[in-house]
Formats: C-alpha cells, sequence, structure tokens
C-alpha cells in the first residue's frame, strides 16, 4: 500500500526544495494575471460612466409645469369685485398650468378721487406690491373700450366689462395659454416648430448700397445702433444675451424679378417687388452678410437701399396690391431676421435719372431704426399680435417692450427651457440605455445632474411665484442639458463595442492564460500529496 | 431557421394588414378636411445632408452623383448655409480630369455638376430644428448592412437607425427623406424605426447599383444609373412646379436602372403623391410683410450724421524711396 502510493511521487522528491520555488512562481504568476491583469483589461475596457439620477430623470415629465399668477382686481364697488372674482376663479379652478391667485383691492377715499388712470395705479400699488409676471384690473368707467391694455403691469376695465372677457383676455394676452400649450404639447404635428431661446445671439445690422457710385447714401449706422438698438437689447437680455455689430455692404445685389409700374409720381414710375419672390431674395443676399463669422446664431436686420434705375421698390401681393402702409416697405424671415427697403428720396433719383452727379443724402435713422425696433420685437418674439375685439392696447412710446408683454415672453421661455432641458435629458437616458458604448465622464456628468436639479429648482420657482429665479434657474438648466447632450466625449468610444473587448483582447490573453490555468491543476496535485503527506 | 422565417411573413403579413386598413381609414372615415390637414406639409425650413463616402479616382461617378443631387437643391432654393456636403476627394482637381474644375454627369458634357460658385457653410453642424425638413443622400460602395467610409471606415446601419433615432429624440427634424444610391442599399433603411421617416434606394438587398456609362475621354464611369435619372427629372423641376414626392420615386424603373429601387414609407405618414418634391429638395422661408413701427424718437436726424470737420483725416505725408542697390559705389 505504501510502496505503491509512494511510488509515483518518489521522482518528485528528489527536487522537494525546489518544489517550493515552483509553487511559489506559480502563485506569483496566478496573482499577477488574474489579481491584476483580468481587474485591469476589465477596467480600461468598460465603458466609463458617472452615475445618474436615470429614474429620477425619466419621472420629470409625471409632475407637470405649473405657474403661479397674482392677477388684481380694484373696482370701486366691492360687491362687484367679489363677483368678479368668484367668477373668474371658477374659470380657472381646474386648469392644469396654472395657478391663478385672485385678489380684491378695495376701494379707499384716495383711489376713489383719482383724477387719472396713472395716478390711480401709483395709488394702488403703494399698498399692493406686484412681483414679476403679476397683473392688475383697475376699473376706469369712463374707459370707451372693454378693456385697455397699458404698458405696465396692468389694464383698465370698463365698468360693464364681463368676467368671461377678462379670463380669455388673461388666456390670450398675458398668460398666452395656446402657446404654453404649443410647447407643452407632445404631438410634433400640434408642437411648436421654433427653437427655445438660445443662450447668445449676434444681431448683425447690415445696410445694403449696390451702387455706391450712384447712390451716394450717407449714414452713421454705428451711431444709430448705439442709440437704438443696443440699449433696447439691453433691457431684454433677460433670457438671451445679444453682441450688437453693423455694416456697409456695397456691390451685393438682390436677385428677384422687379416690375415696373407706372404711377402719378414725378418719376412716373415705381418698381414692383412680388411676396412670393421674397424667400429667394433672402436667399440670394445670405451668402454676403458674412453671418458665418461666429457659431452663434444670427439674427439679420438689413436696410436695402435700392439703386435709382430700380427705385422706388415696394412690395407687391400676389393679388397685385401694394403692400407699403406708412411709407414703410419692411418683412421678417424669421428666426432669419428682417429687412427693410430704404428708398432714396424722390430728388436723387430725378437728379439720377436726368444723368447728373450724384446727390449725397442722408439715410433717415428714425425711419429706419423705428421699423427696425418693430421687427426685432416680433423676431425675438416678445410682442403679441393678437387681436381681440373691444381690447386695445397702448402703443409702446419708450424704447423697452410693454412690460407685460417682456414678462410673458420671460414665463414662456422658461416653460420652454424646462420642457426642452427635460426632454433632452430624458432622451439622452433612453439613448444610454440603448446604446451601451457611450461615455459619461465626470464633467458631462455634472452637467446632467446640475441641469436636473436646476429643472427641479425651476418648476418649483414657477410654483412658488418667483418668475425671475425661474427664468434664470431655467436657462442654466437649459444650456447645461444642451452641453451634455452634445459633448464630443460621448463619442468617444462609439468605434469601441463588446464584440471587440472580447476579439481583440482574448488573443492576446489566451497564450499567457493556457500555462497559468493547467498551473492549477499541478498546483492541485501537490496540495492534494502534501495532504496525504500530513495524514501519513 | 424556419422559426425566423416564420415570424418574418407573420410581421409582414401584419403589416401588409395594417397598412390596408390605415389607408381605408384615411378615405372613408375622416372626413376630408383632417384629411387634407394630414397631408399638409409642415416645415419651417429645409435642410440636405449630401455624402460621398469613397474616394479615388476611378470613383469619379459617385462625386458626379453627389454633386447631382447638390446641384439640384441649390438650384431649388436651398441655401449654402443648409448643405453639409462631404467628398471625399476632389475629381475636378484631380491630375488625371482632363477638364480640370469640371465634373460631368455624362460623356457629351451635358452638365457641369461642379457648378460655378461653390460657397462655403457657415458650420458643418446640421443645426435643423423641430420644423426641419432633412433630405439625406448617401454614395458610395456598400454591401448588406453597410456603407464604406473612404476604404477605412464603415457606417452600419444600425447606426444610420441610431443616429435618426437620437434626431428624432431631440427634436431635429419634421420630416426626413434618406436616399441612398450605393449596392445593396435597401439594407441601410430597414433598421429605421423613427417617426415621417421616407427612404428610397437605389437597389434592393442581395442586387448591385449599376453604373450608367463611361466616358472614353476620362476612362471611368461617369455617373450611377439611379442618379442619373434622378437628376434627369430634377432638371425639369422648378421651384414652384407641382412635381411630388411620389413621381420622384418612380424615376428610374427596373428596365432603365437594371436594379430594382426600393422605397420604404411605412413610416411616413403622409402619401408621397400629395407632397411636393420642393418640400425635399426646396427650400421655404416663411416670409411676413411687416410695416408697423415703433413710435420713439430719441435724437435728432443731424445727429446721425458725419460730421465732416469731426473726421480724422489721415496727416499728408511724403514717400522717400530707399535706393535698393549701392550704384554710386560702381560710379
Amino acid at each position: 500500500m505504501e510502496t505503491s502510493s509512494s511510488s509515483p511521487v518518489k521522482p518528485r522528491r528528489k527536487d522537494k526544495d525546489e518544489d517550493k520555488f515552483r509553487i511559489g512562481a506559480t502563485l506569483a504568476f496566478i496573482v499577477v494575471i488574474i489579481g491584476i491583469g483580468v481587474p485591469m483589461w476589465w477596467r480600461t475596457t468598460t465603458v466609463y460612466r458617472v452615475n445618474l439620477p436615470s429614474t429620477e430623470i425619466l419621472s420629470l415629465s409625471e409632475t407637470p409645469i405649473k405657474t403661479a399668477v397674482q392677477v388684481a382686481i380694484y373696482t370701486q364697488d366691492t360687491s362687484r369685485g367679489q363677483l368678479l372674482i368668484a367668477e373668474l376663479q371658477s374659470a380657472f379652478s381646474d386648469n392644469e398650468i396654472w395657478s391663478v391667485e385672485f385678489k380684491q383691492l378695495s376701494p379707499t377715499p384716495k383711489t376713489q378721487e383719482a383724477h387719472t388712470p396713472a395716478a390711480l395705479e401709483k395709488l394702488l400699488l403703494e399698498n399692493h406690491v406686484q412681483s414679476v409676471g403679476d397683473f392688475m384690473f383697475i376699473e376706469w368707467p369712463k374707459l370707451q373700450e372693454e378693456l385697455l391694455l397699458t404698458t405696465e403691469r396692468s389694464a383698465l376695465m370698463r365698468s360693464d366689462t364681463p368676467s368671461n372677457k377678462i379670463a380669455q383676455l388673461l388666456h390670450a394676452k398675458i398668460l398666452q395659454t395656446y402657446r404654453i400649450n404649443q410647447i407643452l404639447s407632445t404631438d410634433e404635428r400640434m408642437g411648436a416648430k421654433s427653437e427655445a431661446p438660445q443662450p447668445a445671439y449676434d444681431v448683425i445690422v447690415s445696410v445694403l448700397n449696390p451702387k455706391p457710385k450712384l447712390t451716394h447714401a450717407k449714414w452713421n449706422i454705428a451711431m444709430a445702433v448705439k442709440t437704438y438698438i443696443e440699449p433696447w437689447l439691453a433691457k431684454v437680455s433677460g433670457v438671451s444675451n445679444y453682441t450688437v455689430r453693423s455694416q456697409w455692404k456695397y456691390r451685393v445685389a438682390i436677385e428677384a424679378d422687379l416690375k415696373q409700374v407706372r404711377d402719378q409720381s414725378k418719376l412716373g414710375r415705381h418698381y414692383a417687388l412680388q411676396e412670393t419672390a421674397l424667400p429667394h431674395l433672402l436667399t440670394s443676399i445670405a451668402q454676403n452678410l458674412s453671418a458665418s463669422t461666429t457659431d452663434k446664431p444670427a439674427i439679420n436686420l438689413v436696410v436695402y437701399i435700392p439703386p435709382c434705375h430700380i427705385a422706388p421698390l415696394h412690395i407687391y401681393n400676389s393679388k397685385d396690391q401694394r403692400l407699403t402702409r406708412n411709407d414703410v416697405d419692411a418683412f421678417i424671415s424669421p428666426p432669419w431676421g428682417g429687412f427693410i427697403i430704404a428708398n432714396p428720396p424722390e430728388h436723387v433719383c430725378l437728379s439720377a435719372m436726368s444723368d447728373q452727379e450724384a446727390v449725397p443724402y442722408h439715410v433717415s435713422t428714425t425711419d429706419n431704426m423705428q421699423v427696425m425696433l418693430d421687427q426685432l420685437h416680433k423676431l425675438l418674439d416678445i410682442s403679441s399680435e393678437l387681436q381681440m375685439e373691444g381690447v386695445k392696447v397702448v402703443d409702446i412710446e419708450q424704447l423697452e417692450p410693454r412690460r407685460w408683454e417682456y414678462e410673458a415672453y420671460l414665463r414662456r421661455s422658461a416653460i420652454r427651457h424646462i420642457s426642452t432641458a427635460s426632454s433632452t435629458l430624458q432622451s439622452l437616458i433612453k439613448l444610454l440605455d440603448q446604446i451601451s458604448y457611450i461615455v459619461i465622464d465626470d464633467e458631462v456628468g455634472a452637467a446632467i445632474t446640475n441641469s436636473y436639479a436646476d429643472i427641479l429648482a425651476a418648476k418649483a420657482a414657477l410654483l412658488e411665484h418667483r418668475l425671475a429665479d425661474a427664468s434664470v434657474l431655467a436657462k442654466r438648466a437649459f444650456v447645461a442639458s444642451e452641453r451634455g447632450f452634445f459633448d464630443a466625449s460621448l463619442l468617444a468610444q462609439l468605434y469601441f463595442p463588446d464584440e471587440q473587448k472580447y476579439a481583440i483582447y482574448i488573443p492576446l490573453f489566451l497564450p499567457i492564460m493556457v500555462p497559468v490555468l493547467s498551473s492549477f491543476n499541478m498546483l492541485r496535485g501537490v496540495l492534494q500529496a502534501r495532504r496525504k503527506e500530513k495524514q501519513s | 431557421m424556419f422559426n425566423i422565417m416564420l415570424v418574418k411573413f407573420v410581421v409582414i403579413y401584419a403589416l401588409i394588414l395594417a397598412s390596408r386598413r390605415v389607408e381605408a381609414d384615411d378615405t372613408s372615415v375622416l372626413p376630408e378636411g383632417f384629411v387634407d390637414a394630414a397631408q399638409r406639409s409642415t416645415h419651417t425650413n429645409n435642410w440636405a445632408v449630401l455624402v460621398d463616402a469613397s474616394r479615388f479616382w476611378f470613383n469619379y461617378r459617385h462625386v458626379a452623383n453627389v454633386l447631382s443631387i447638390y446641384r439640384s437643391v441649390k438650384r431649388l432654393g436651398i441655401p449654402d448655409s443648409q448643405i453639409i456636403l462631404m467628398i471625399a476627394d476632389d475629381m475636378a482637381c484631380n491630375a488625371r480630369n482632363p477638364r480640370p474644375g469640371q465634373v460631368y454627369n455624362n460623356a457629351n458634357q451635358h452638365i457641369n455638376v461642379y457648378g460655378d460658385d461653390n460657397g462655403t457653410a457657415r458650420s458643418k453642424k446640421l443645426l435643423s430644428d423641430a420644423g426641419s425638413n432633412v433630405l439625406i443622400y448617401l454614395t458610395g460602395h456598400g454591401g448588406d448592412g453597410f456603407l464604406k467610409f473612404q476604404d477605412s471606415e464603415e457606417i452600419t446601419s444600425q447606426e444610420l437607425a441610431d443616429g435618426i433615432q437620437q434626431m428624432w429624440e431631440k427634436k431635429r427634424y419634421n420630416e426626413l427623406f434618406f436616399m441612398v444610391d450605393t449596392c445593396q442599399a435597401a439594407s441601410l433603411y430597414e433598421k429605421f424605426t423613427s417617426p415621417n421617416v421616407l427612404a428610397v434606394a437605389s437597389s434592393l438587398v442581395g442586387e448591385d447599383s449599376l453604373s450608367h456609362h463611361v466616358d472614353p475621354s476620362i476612362g471611368v464611369y461617369m455617373i450611377d444609373r439611379y442618379t442619373y435619372y434622378a437628376l434627369e427629372f430634377l432638371e425639369k423641376v422648378q421651384p414652384f412646379s407641382k412635381r411630388t414626392i411620389g413621381e420622384f420615386l418612380q424615376v428610374c424603373p427596373k428596365r432603365v436602372c437594371i436594379s430594382t429601387v426600393g422605397v420604404r414609407k411605412d413610416l411616413y405618414r403622409r402619401d408621397p403623391h400629395k407632397v411636393p418634391i420642393t418640400d425635399f429638395f426646396g427650400a421655404i422661408r416663411p416670409t411676413r410683410v411687416s410695416t408697423d413701427r415703433i413710435n420713439v424718437t430719441l435724437a435728432n436726424e443731424d445727429d446721425f450724421i458725419f460730421d465732416k470737420d469731426k473726421m480724422v483725416t489721415k496727416k499728408p505725408f511724403k514717400i522717400v524711396m530707399e535706393s535698393q542697390f549701392p550704384s554710386e559705389l560702381f560710379k
């Protein structure tokens, strides 16, 4: 028994001292390959991904975006005020988007004596503090229209204005419910087609003078822009930042078929530009406006001075009606920009037609800048152009938009930013689930987490009636989410799928692994032998 | 294997049934106004991504292909700032081109598709939005499920589908027209799942797409068959023409193309025969006449006049020429 069992081990006994080293070496190999090599291979080939609040982000859309607004109502008769508020409250009671708080302002002896609406408003504001986004209806019996919107956060109403008219005005003009619905709509046919406001824009004011030798137009455009455009943009830069540039461009001709039309002027004719040709006209000049020098989206504002042989130039619609109003020929094409035709004065062209030397003249600043400001209102989507029967809006007389219009724009942009950022983060999370080799490094991870936190904070701010904070937070969330989604590092390992991990590394590892694995066998034999030795 | 075939068959059959039912719904049950509204185009701008994935002189025809489409979309109004044109090699300036600076679509030098003015786009980013109709055109050498990119990389049908899905998730297109002229082209659109995508391919899986003809003076194939006939059709389209995408899908019947043109319209909700071709190949820019003004006057007109006296004029200066060579030394 003893002899037979010890016989195969016998030759090994000779180098029993070496056995120790052999085992030591094998163990070292195993430790290096399995203890260090395999984890290292696994670590270096796994796609790096920071932990993200995925489930929380996916459930973002479960809590709807709801905005709190306070509307104060002042009536001379307290009971009418109570009735109006009760009716309005029931109209807004089960609204999904708005939580409107109606507040009654009761008359005091002082307010009864106020002689002008402005004085009354001032008196009321002494006791009632309005925060950003709030609104106020003030009863003024002598009013002609049912409702008159001022340039501040208020509207005047007649004593017999019904509550449904007020609710209608709130929905259409102040809260702009239909546009919010467009933003929040999930149906792509109904949804808003425009982009969310970007954090920065270039505004490029260009004056086109195709024939500088023949049309001696002079204009200090830089000064005009500094006086009108820059201060106005500074007033509306709550959502986006604007950089303004101005330039003269010579010899940039427009491409359009112009038709001569006879008329009663001294020149005896003018030229007709068809409305249908306007898009093509923009395409023909867009190349030359050097809007391509930055990566920021650009808003182009063009003043075109037609040379005398095609001036004066007017826009006609397809029914051959001239579309000139208040001496203005202009059009806009959102989001590209606006275009103003600045016809040279008649005497300039008269002398040009009779082959005299070109008469120098000055382009009218007021005319063009007033039109340009209106175009900017429309291009930035600040103005509310919806017309309502019985409702009049006070004209703007200062270099800033109407306060209620601007605050509606702030509110709309905030909601837009929140919903865009949420859907961006959600689609990113879905993509991460689908495509396993997208990398999320620390920076992108931080951007996503911050964006998520800002979305929550912005939603809370909207609900807590802090529009100014919500606007800032929503914009930050939007910028961070875009940065996270479009970061180039996401694609760093896009061409490194899982198959590669095995296909390339296995042939490398296998030749090393075979001796290591087979040494397991040897190790086991040695250990068994030892155990037996001990037992015996 | 049999199981998979069976499943495929069932799926296809179900799809056919489903599509038939939708057709029936569209025409009979729904009111006409609704059907019309659903057929109307809803885009606000157009983008085009035109890709030639192969290089080297013998692939002259692929450059001619992509330039044909480029020429058409540009003629129909998409500005260069909204076209992303990728060409791997400059055939017009190739040393072997007997007509430098020109690329033709046929041996009679009928159309110089290289054009005269080629502008540069603002950036190479597809800055489309939720209102964009995007045209994607790919040409090169392909196989079942992939398209070769310059002999070193390839794009797979899965990657394309992922990319388009990503665009859809991020609301980067309104409708997408995917056009591909390679061998086995239909395999590239098979994996698409995103809505509002209309796809057309020059050949079905298992078929080769063929080139049109050789120009003996250039010594290579001029253009591929499918794109040749597509360009022939597009040349007749004017910016306001009434030609439809439905007609465009039939430009290359099997007798001229030799390969079978594949079309995938199950993801597309409008009837191609009611969609004007300019929805994808042309451009729209919504314009609106606006003649209002904001009545603010901040300064007198005089303030905006350049004052000549205040203008800083350059001081008169004298030019002194330094002698270039010390000629007086040699006198």
